[in-house]
């Protein structure tokens, strides 16, 4: 479960105006427009949070004096792509399959990009492995503000286990000139390589129940992916990387092996496949959007990306993929999103209930409603708009960016 | 040996022309730093082979045995609690990520031209770690008395949870890999990973940042295991988890540019009720950087009481040789230093030092000091 009750911040302590009692976490929030969720809009809305959580909803209400005041609300985006543990040690390089192992033994909660991301309306986390291998492990969905524990910032919902394909999990592997001399000259140095790897590895997790010869560290995991029971969020940038994947979901289907619940990261040519993604019922999610259309791996992607696999009927995320310039930060990615197309209610699903929806957590955050944590984000005009600024976040009531 | 005349001792003093060399000596100083608290004025330390023979004011001293009167201070020998002397290439072995039976009494090399530096400064027992960088494990740190002898092998095992533990071309290269070895080793414990788990054997586990501190901490807790923790230098701002840990912390070295924050930590880990020790690292560090810390962490609000127990008393009790060293107790170890003033002011200066009872320095004539004492400058830079 969440941890509702957050302790107060030394930011809180200093300069808050009366009124506001700096011990508790209980807010009342008046907006002009409170964006509850996709399609719903409540005209001059006060907010209550008690708890961490959202007490009351009340449109036309009267607020106080002392009211956090926005012209919108809505609720805290979630990153699916936000790149927190990247420096070298993030990831175990010296396998290439290791669904076993978890990326949380390298969050540093002290590192000061959590109060930047917080700050740029981010309320939640998905911290994944490095894609310098195949399958580097679980991923863990963290809040962004909060105790500087893991366990009191985890949000647990549906696992994730993190792979790639592509050129990055192959990249700085060598062939062997003579004889081995570490790990990497043992590593695939192709895409076609990557790709035996990971059929590979499900075929040896299966082959196991009969074998129990076969076992190997993280086969249980793998066959948990393939039970559904864990979201197999897979990074492939270029279409022939999009299609690995759910070729390698169709062929564990056709075998019947299980079924994938694929989640593909950083897919900016998916594109190029709304009628294969539909089929095979996987989701993506969107790097930023790039400058001059080329992203990672020479892939394409156009500013009606979000539009067209939305049209057809993809789910679609929105992430910042780890990019902290204000360009690239998630809020305007729903803005440039919109300007390729989307409408605002698609936007505001792609940053909130979409990414929710995967992480398995929608009955707790994504939207904003009575005895939901209290993820809120309080914009100075209309949210995505360039011109509208994130003037307040909570994080589970917590204020991690003080509108007054 | 010299052997002087009592009549004339009073007259040597302060410049102890003649310490005595070893044998059976007493000492008689304006302050004895005893190392747990106390301080005796005028107190007199009685050595006989190379141990403590007696300790106090009213001491009676044979009319045969020689005593020497010394205007200033008297301490027992300063401990480090990681360093890294004399041990040069051999102090980690490369070739294995996990080594820990391997016994760094081993690389002690009691004529290494450091050893004398570290006299010369007062330092009587050093931990000799394994050189950062190679392993996960590296092996059994061993207490040793520079350019003298092992003191005890096998004292504490050595963990390194920080990034110098991983290297990019061999297993493990991340912190899930690290923590997926060490839990290995831990799970079901066998040999030094079993005297570890049951309290027998102590550890010095390396950390760096907070965040390597929290997993470092949560690893000892999971395990119970008992020792010091070494290089977290923000320690101070998680001083209340560090001090329910029951583990103590190795501080430093320290020296000018070490940032306010760093320098805090030890008056915040003091309060909190955490054992204190320093870490030199010497020879990269200068041996005076073990006093440097010190008077550093005082300026910054550590108490000097504290200060001084964590450079003698609290550092043995931490690597576990207390009952050998560290304090000027009957039947201890005869590891003494003579000071100009307060070993704890950075501007007292050594003047003679006794390992087992055997002088292993004595402060040069006046004129030659500062000739030296300008080249410790350049050293320290």
């Amino acid at each position: 479960m969440l941890s509702l009750l957050m302790a107060p911040t030394l930011a809180l302590a200093v300069g808050s105006p009366a009124g506001h009692p700096t011990s508790s976490d209980d807010w009342t929030i008046h907006a002009e427009r409170v964006y509850t969720g996709p399609g719903e809009v409540l005209e001059d809305a006060v907010i209550t949070v008690k708890d961490g959580v959202v007490a009351s909803i009340t449109p036309g209400g009267k607020a106080p004096e002392d009211a956090l005041a926005a012209h919108a609300v809505t609720a805290g985006m979630i990153d699916l792509s936000a790149h927190l543990a990247d420096s070298r040690y993030a990831v175990e390089q010296a396998r290439e399959v290791q669904p076993h192992l978890s990326v949380a033994p390298a969050v540093d909660l002290y590192s000061t990009r959590w109060k930047a991301l917080a700050a740029s309306g981010v309320t939640i986390a998905l911290v994944s492995p490095l894609d310098l291998n195949i399958i580097g492990g679980h991923g863990i969905a963290l809040r962004t503000a909060g105790p500087k524990e893991l366990a009191a910032r985890e949000v647990t919902g549906k696992p994730v286990l993190r792979g790639a394909i592509g050129t990055q999990p192959s990249g700085g592997n060598h062939p062997a000139y003579g004889r081995p001399t570490d790990f990497f000259s043992r590593r695939p140095t192709t895409r076609m390589g990557v790709e035996w790897e990971w059929r590979i590895a499900f075929f040896d997790a299966v082959a196991a129940t009969r074998l129990p010869e076969k076992e190997f560290p993280g086969a249980e995991e793998l066959r948990a992916a393939l039970r559904g029971e864990r979201v197999v969020m897979i990074q492939a940038w270029a279409t022939q990387d999009i299609r690995t994947a759910v070729f390698l979901k169709e062929e564990m289907s056709r075998e019947g092996f299980g079924e994938l619940d694929l989640v593909l990261d950083a897919a900016a040519e998916a594109w190029k496949e709304p009628q294969l993604l539909m089929r095979s019922g996987t989701t993506v999610v969107l790097p930023p959007f790039p400058a001059g259309g080329r992203t990672t791996d020479q892939a394409f992607m156009a500013w009606n990306t979000a539009k067209l696999l939305t049209d057809g009927g993809v789910t679609v995320c929105l992430s910042s993929h780890g990019r902290t310039s204000a360009a690239d930060r998630l809020s305007m990615q729903a803005g440039f999103a919109m300007r390729g197309g989307l409408t605002f209610d698609q936007a505001l699903a792609a940053v909130t209930t979409n990414p929710a929806q995967v992480l398995g957590i929608s009955e707790r955050v994504g939207t904003v409603e009575s005895g939901k944590d209290a993820d809120l984000v309080l914009w100075s005009g209309q949210p995505f708009e360039p011109s509208a600024r994130i003037t307040g976040v909570l994080v589970a009531g917590e204020l991690a960016l003080d509108p007054r | 040996m010299l052997s002087i005349p009592l009549a004339l001792v009073s007259l040597l003093a302060p410049a102890l022309t003649g310490a005595p060399e070893g044998g059976t000596f007493a000492l008689r100083a304006t302050r004895v730093h005893v190392g747990d608290g106390t301080v005796i004025e005028n107190g007199v330390v009685v050595v006989r082979d190379g141990k403590i023979a007696g300790v106090g004011k009213g001491v009676t001293v044979d009319k045969n045995v020689v005593l020497v009167e010394h205007d200033g201070d008297l301490s027992p020998g300063l401990i480090a609690l990681r360093d890294y002397s004399g041990a040069g290439s051999e102090g980690a072995d490369s070739t294995r990520t996990v080594m820990e039976t391997a016994d760094l009494a081993h690389a002690f090399d009691p004529d290494h031209s450091s050893m004398k530096r570290l006299q010369s400064e007062g330092v009587t027992t050093v931990v000799l770690a394994p050189t950062p960088g190679q392993n996960l494990i590296g092996g059994l740190a061993a207490a040793v008395k520079p350019g003298v002898r092992v003191l005890a092998r096998g004292a504490l095992l050595h963990l390194d949870l920080s990034t110098s533990g991983l290297r990019n071309n061999r297993y493990p290269t991340s912190y899930a890999g690290a923590f997926e070895e060490l839990e290995r080793r831990f799970h079901e414990p066998q040999g030094v990973f079993a005297r570890v788990a049951a309290g027998e054997l102590r550890v010095l586990l390396e950390a760096n940042n907070r965040a390597e501190l929290q997993r470092a901490l949560a690893f000892a807790s999971r395990h119970g295991l008992a020792g010091i923790l070494v290089g977290s230098s923000r320690a101070g701002e998680l001083a209340a988890q560090v001090k329910a840990s029951g583990l103590g912390i190795a501080l430093g070295p320290y020296g000018p540019g070490t940032d306010s924050k760093t320098l805090a930590s030890a008056a915040a880990l003091a309060r909190a009720g955490v054992p204190l020790g320093f870490a030199l690292d010497a020879p990269g560090v200068h041996p005076v950087g073990l006093r440097w810390t010190a008077a550093l962490c005082v300026r910054a609000g550590l108490e000097r009481d504290a200060a001084f127990g964590a450079l003698t008393s609290g550092a043995a009790d931490l690597a576990g040789i207390g009952d050998r060293v560290g304090r000027i107790r009957e039947g201890l170890d005869a590891d003494l230093v003579l000071w100009s003033g307060d070993p704890v002011d950075a501007g007292s200066r050594v003047q003679a030092v006794w390992i087992d009872g055997k002088k292993v320095f004595e402060a040069p004539e006046d004129e030659d000091d500062e000739e030296d004492e300008d080249e410790e400058e350049e050293d320290d830079a």
